[in-house]
C-alpha cells in the first residue's frame, strides 16, 4: 500500500506533458540580443537602441536609416516579407501547389495529390537533396494549362507535364515528341524541361537554344534565360555569366532583365566574391532598390559570412564590421562626421576619453525625429556625469520608445539611482520576449525584475531595507509579495533559534527561498508544489546539482558597493550576505532543524510528518555531500520511533 | 573451503554471465551525427566512424504529414557506414495516421547507401502510444536486414520503462542539453539503452554508464580537430 502511495505521489509530482528535448523553461528577455522585438517597426525606422549583436540584415537597415536613405514601403516588404504561416507544414489535406490545383480541375484526369519538388543527388560519397522544381515552375505550368485547355489537347499535354514534374524528385523520363502541330512547340518545351529536371543539362541547354531560335514558339523569349540556367545547374558559372550579361544588355529581352540580373548576382557572388561584395556594399545603400534589395541582402550576408574583406569605398561594410567589433575610434567620427559613425564612436567611447565632450555635443545635435536619437542618447547616458545622465535618462523615459529601449534606459537609470526608492522605481521592467526552445516576442502586461536588480536586492541590500521595500508602494504588488516571502525565509535562516512552526511550514512550501528570482522565476508558480525540475527551496553555493542562474549569480559573486546606500547599510548587507553564502542547502538546513526538534520534542504530533517531509526534501531539493546522511537519519528516526504512522508508511526510501 | 567455493561460483558467474550482443554488428563504434548544415566528413576513417545524418524532418500538424528534406550537402569518405536520421516534430496535438507518418520516415531509408535508420522523436507522455505504433509500423516497412535505431531522452532510460519492448535495436540516450538539476545517469536499466549513448562536443562530455557505441553531436560543422578532440576525451573514460 505504501509503495502504491509513493508511486501515486511520484506520478503526481511530474507534469503530464514535458516539453520534448530539453526542458526549455521560459525565460524573460528584457531586450532581444539578435533582433529588435518589432522588426516591422524597425523596418520603418524605429530603431530603438541599436545593438551591435543584431543580425546583419538589421545592421544594413539601421545604416540606411542612420545615413538618411531609409527604406520605402516596397523595400520594407522586400527585406522583411510578410511572415509565413507558423510552419511550412501544409494545412491538413489541403493542396497548395498551383499546378495541382489547376490540373485536378480538368475533367477526366486522375487526381494527383502531390509533387515532390526535391531531388536527391546520387554521387559516390556525397549526399544532397535540393529543391529541383520551384514555385515558378508550378505557376507557369498552371498558367499554360489555361491556354492549352482552349485547344482541346489538355489531356495529352497534362500527361506529358506529369512526366516532366515526376522528374523533379527522381528518374529521367522524357515525354515523347508529338506529331500534333498545335502541341509541337509546347511539347518541345516540355521535353527540354524534363531533361533539365532530370539533370541532363547539356541536352536541355541544346533544346532551349533550339526553342530560342524558333520564333513561332511561345517559349522562345524565355529560352535563352533557361539555357543560361542549365549552365548554372551544371556549375559552368563563367559561361553563364557571359550569357546572362548578354540577356541583361539586350533591349529586346527587357521582360527577362530582372530575373537575369538576379541570377547574375548569384553567379558573380561565386565567381568574383570580393568584387561582388563591393558592388553589394554600394548597391545596398541606394534608394529605391525594391527590385534588387531582397536578393542583394542574401548575397551580401553570404559573402559577409565568408569573411570577404571590404574594398575601399564600401562604407556600409566598414561600418558594420567596426560597429559589431565594439565601435569606432573617435578618429572615424572626425573623418566622416555622419550619424552612423557617431553611433559607432559613442559605442566605443568610455567616460574617461578626452573626446567625450565632442561626442556628447554631436549627440545633443541629433534631433528627436532622427532614427538614431534613442541610440545616441542611450550611449550618451553612459558617458555623462551622474546628474546630467539622470536628467537625460528621465527626459528620454518621458517620451516614446520601443519597450526594449525603455528597459535598457530604466536599467541605466537604476544604476544611477540617488537613493533606495529611486533604485526601486527603476528596477521593474517589462519582458519583450520569452526564450524557450527559441526566442519569441511577447506582449507581456506585467513587470518583472531583471538579473541586475535581483542581484543587488539579494546581495547588496540589508534585510531592514528589504522590509521597507516590501512595505512600501514603489514596487508592483507581485514583486512585493515575492519579496515578503524571501524576507520571511531569510529571517528564519538568520535566526539563532528558528521557530519550528515556521520550519514545519517551510518544509511544506518548496517554492520559498531567501532571495528573489529574476525574470519569470520558478517554473512551478505554486509555492506549495514541488517543481519537477528540482527548483525547490534553495541551494548552497557548493550544492551538487545547483544549476539555477539566480542562485549562482548572487551567491557566487562578491557584494558590490551601491552608491545609493548608506555605509552602514552596505556593511550590514555584507554581513548578511556572508551568512547567506555560508548557509547549507535547504534540505540539509531543514533536516538539521527537524531532527533537533524531534530529539527535543519526540512527542510533538508534527514530528513524524516533519521527518517525512525532510526525506521528501532530500529527494526533490538541492543536494550536497551531507544530504544523503540527513535523509538517512530522518528515515531511521521516522521508522524507529514512529513506525505505525501514516508518515512512516509514506516513506519507504531515503535518498542519497 | 566455503570461501573458496563462493569465489569459484562468483568467477563462474562473471565468466558465464551473458554479455549483451552488439545490436549493430559490423557497424563502427562511433557515429557522428551530421545535422542540418553543410558537412564535409571526408576526414573520417570509414572503419572507425560512421555517419548518422539528418536525412529529413517529418512535421506533424493538423493531422497531416509534411516532409522537410535535408537542405545541406553531406560529403563522407567512400565506404562510410551511413545511418539516415529522421527527426519527427509534432507541431500541434493532432497526430496524423501512423501509416502516413511511417511511410514518410521509411522513405529516408531508401536513400542511396543508407544501412540503418534512426528516429529522433522526443515524444511526450501522450504521444507515446502513437510512437510505439509508429515504430511497429515502420519496422514492418523496412527491409528485414536494416537496423532501426531511436534516440532517447535520458529519463526514458532511467526511471521510465516505457521503451522496453519497442521494435528497435537500440535507444540512444542523449546525455546533453539536459535540464537544470539533472545529474548524469548512474545506470540505464532498459537493455535497449545500454549499448550506445549520445554526447555533444559543446558540453563537458558526460561519461555514459555503459555504452559500446558512441554518437557524437557537434553544434557546428564537424572538423577533423573537433572529431579528434571528442575521441581523445572519450578515451579517458576507459
Amino acid at each position: 500500500m505504501a509503495l502504491r502511495l509513493l508511486i501515486v505521489i511520484l506520478i503526481l509530482a511530474v507534469p503530464l506533458e514535458l516539453p520534448g528535448c530539453g526542458p526549455f523553461l521560459p525565460q524573460a528577455l528584457f531586450h532581444m540580443p539578435r533582433q529588435p522585438e518589432a522588426p516591422a517597426d524597425f523596418a520603418r525606422g524605429q530603431l530603438g537602441i541599436l545593438q551591435p549583436t543584431y543580425d546583419r540584415v538589421y545592421q544594413v537597415v539601421a545604416y540606411r536609416y542612420l545615413a538618411g536613405v531609409g527604406l520605402n514601403g516596397a523595400e520594407q516588404q522586400a527585406v522583411f516579407p510578410a511572415p509565413q504561416p507558423a510552419d511550412s507544414a501544409p494545412a491538413p489535406a489541403a493542396i497548395s501547389n498551383p499546378w495541382l490545383l489547376a490540373r485536378n480541375q480538368v475533367g477526366g484526369i486522375q487526381r494527383l495529390n502531390g509533387v515532390d519538388p526535391n531531388r536527391v543527388t546520387q554521387r559516390p560519397a556525397y549526399f544532397n537533396i535540393y529543391l529541383n522544381c520551384n514555385e515558378d515552375a508550378f505557376r507557369t505550368a498552371a498558367a499554360t494549362l489555361q491556354r492549352i485547355r482552349s485547344t482541346g489537347h489538355a489531356a495529352e499535354w497534362i500527361a506529358a507535364q506529369d512526366t516532366v514534374f515526376a522528374d523533379c524528385s527522381k528518374g529521367a523520363d522524357i515525354p515523347p515528341p508529338t506529331a500534333d502541330p498545335q502541341l509541337r512547340a509546347d511539347r518541345a518545351y516540355q521535353i527540354a524541361s524534363a531533361k533539365f529536371y532530370s539533370e541532363q543539362y547539356d541536352a536541355a541547354r541544346q533544346d532551349f537554344q533550339s526553342i530560342a531560335a524558333d520564333s513561332s514558339s511561345p517559349w522562345s523569349g524565355v529560352a535563352p534565360y533557361l539555357a543560361a540556367r542549365c549552365l548554372i545547374r551544371d556549375g559552368r558559372f563563367a559561361r553563364a555569366e557571359t550569357e546572362l550579361q548578354e540577356i541583361a544588355a539586350d533591349p529586346a529581352m527587357a521582360r527577362w532583365h530582372a530575373p537575369a540580373n538576379g541570377l547574375l548576382g548569384y553567379v558573380r557572388t561565386r565567381l568574383h566574391p570580393a568584387q561582388r561584395m563591393h558592388e553589394l556594399g554600394l548597391a545596398l545603400v541606394k534608394p529605391d532598390s525594391e527590385t534588387t534589395i531582397g536578393q542583394d541582402l542574401i548575397d551580401y550576408r553570404v559573402l559577409f559570412d565568408q569573411d570577404i574583406k571590404p574594398q575601399s569605398g564600401d562604407e556600409l561594410t566598414d561600418w558594420i564590421r567596426i560597429f559589431q567589433a565594439g565601435g569606432a575610434p573617435v578618429a572615424s567620427w572626425r573623418e566622416h562626421r555622419t550619424l552612423p559613425w557617431l553611433v559607432a564612436a559613442l559605442q566605443a567611447a568610455t567616460p574617461r576619453d578626452a573626446a567625450v565632450p565632442e561626442l556628447l555635443a554631436a549627440a545633443r545635435a541629433v534631433k528627436p525625429d532622427s532614427p538614431g536619437y534613442v541610440t545616441v542618447n542611450y550611449r550618451s547616458v553612459r558617458l555623462m556625469p551622474p546628474d546630467d545622465a539622470r536628467a537625460l535618462a528621465d527626459r528620454l523615459l518621458a517620451g516614446d520608445m520601443p519597450a526594449s529601449a525603455r528597459n535598457q534606459f530604466r536599467a541605466e537609470r537604476m544604476r544611477l539611482a540617488r537613493d533606495f526608492d529611486d533604485f526601486l522605481r527603476y528596477a521593474p521592467r517589462r519582458p519583450v520576449a520569452s526564450s524557450t526552445y527559441d526566442v519569441q516576442p511577447v506582449d507581456q502586461k506585467q513587470d518583472y525584475l531583471d538579473a541586475d536588480a535581483t542581484d543587488i536586492l539579494n546581495r547588496d541590500v540589508p534585510l531592514a531595507l528589504l522590509k521597507q521595500a516590501a512595505a512600501g508602494n514603489v514596487l508592483p504588488d507581485p514583486i512585493r509579495q515575492e519579496l515578503r516571502h524571501a524576507i520571511s525565509v531569510r529571517e528564519l535562516v538568520f535566526s539563532k533559534a528558528p521557530d519550528f512552526d515556521q520550519v514545519f511550514s517551510l518544509l511544506k512550501t518548496p517554492g520559498l527561498r531567501p532571495y528573489l528570482d529574476a525574470g519569470y522565476g520558478r517554473f512551478t508558480a505554486e509555492l506549495d508544489k514541488l517543481d519537477p525540475y528540482h527548483d525547490n527551496w534553495w541551494c548552497s553555493p557548493n550544492a551538487l546539482n545547483v544549476d539555477y542562474g539566480n542562485t549562482r549569480s548572487f551567491l557566487s559573486s562578491d557584494p558590490t558597493s551601491q552608491p545609493f546606500l548608506e555605509a552602514a547599510d552596505r556593511d550590514q548587507a555584507a554581513a548578511e550576505w556572508k551568512k547567506l553564502q555560508a548557509m547549507a542547502s535547504a534540505p540539509d538546513w531543514l533536516a538539521a532543524q527537524a531532527l533537533a526538534f524531534a530529539r527535543a520534542h519526540p512527542q510533538d504530533p508534527r514530528v513524524p510528518e516533519a521527518l517525512y517531509l525532510v526525506v521528501r526534501a532530500t529527494r526533490f531539493g538541492c543536494t550536497d555531500a551531507h544530504t544523503g546522511d540527513f535523509s538517512h537519519r530522518a528515515f531511521d528516526l521516522l521508522h524507529q520511533k514512529y513506525p505505525t504512522t501514516e508518515w512512516a508508511k509514506k516513506t519507504p526510501y531515503w535518498f542519497n | 573451503m566455503k570461501t573458496f567455493s563462493a569465489i569459484l561460483v562468483l568467477v563462474a558467474l562473471v565468466l558465464l554471465w551473458p554479455h549483451p550482443a552488439d545490436p549493430l554488428p559490423g557497424f563502427p563504434h562511433v557515429f557522428l551525427w551530421a545535422w542540418e548544415r553543410p558537412e564535409n566528413l571526408e576526414f573520417l576513417d570509414p572503419h572507425a566512424a560512421g555517419v548518422a545524418f539528418l536525412a529529413r524532418t517529418v512535421c506533424l500538424r493538423g493531422g497531416a504529414v509534411s516532409v522537410r528534406p535535408r537542405r545541406n550537402p553531406l560529403r563522407y569518405p567512400p565506404g562510410a557506414v551511413l545511418m539516415a536520421v529522421v527527426r519527427v516534430e509534432p507541431q500541434d496535438s493532432s497526430l496524423p495516421p501512423v501509416e502516413t507518418t511511417s511511410a514518410a520516415i521509411a522513405e529516408a531509408a531508401a536513400s542511396p547507401g543508407v544501412r540503418a535508420l534512426q528516429v529522433d522523436f522526443d515524444a511526450t507522455l501522450s504521444q507515446r502510444p502513437f510512437y510505439r505504433d509508429l515504430l511497429a509500423d515502420l519496422r514492418g516497412r523496412l527491409p528485414r536486414t536494416m537496423p532501426l535505431s531511436m534516440t532517447a531522452l535520458t529519463s526514458w532510460c532511467e526511471s521510465d520503462g516505457w521503451i522496453a519492448g519497442l521494435p528497435v535495436v537500440e535507444a540512444v540516450p542523449m546525455l546533453f542539453r539536459m535540464g537544470p538539476g539533472e545529474r548524469p545517469a548512474r545506470s540505464f536499466r532498459p537493455a535497449l539503452c545500454q549499448s550506445s549513448a549520445g554526447v555533444s562536443t559543446d558540453e563537458p562530455l558526460r561519461q555514459p554508464p555503459s555504452a559500446a557505441r558512441l554518437y557524437l553531436f557537434n553544434p557546428r560543422p564537424w572538423t577533423d580537430a573537433t572529431y579528434r578532440a571528442a575521441l581523445r576525451e572519450a578515451r579517458t573514460w576507459h
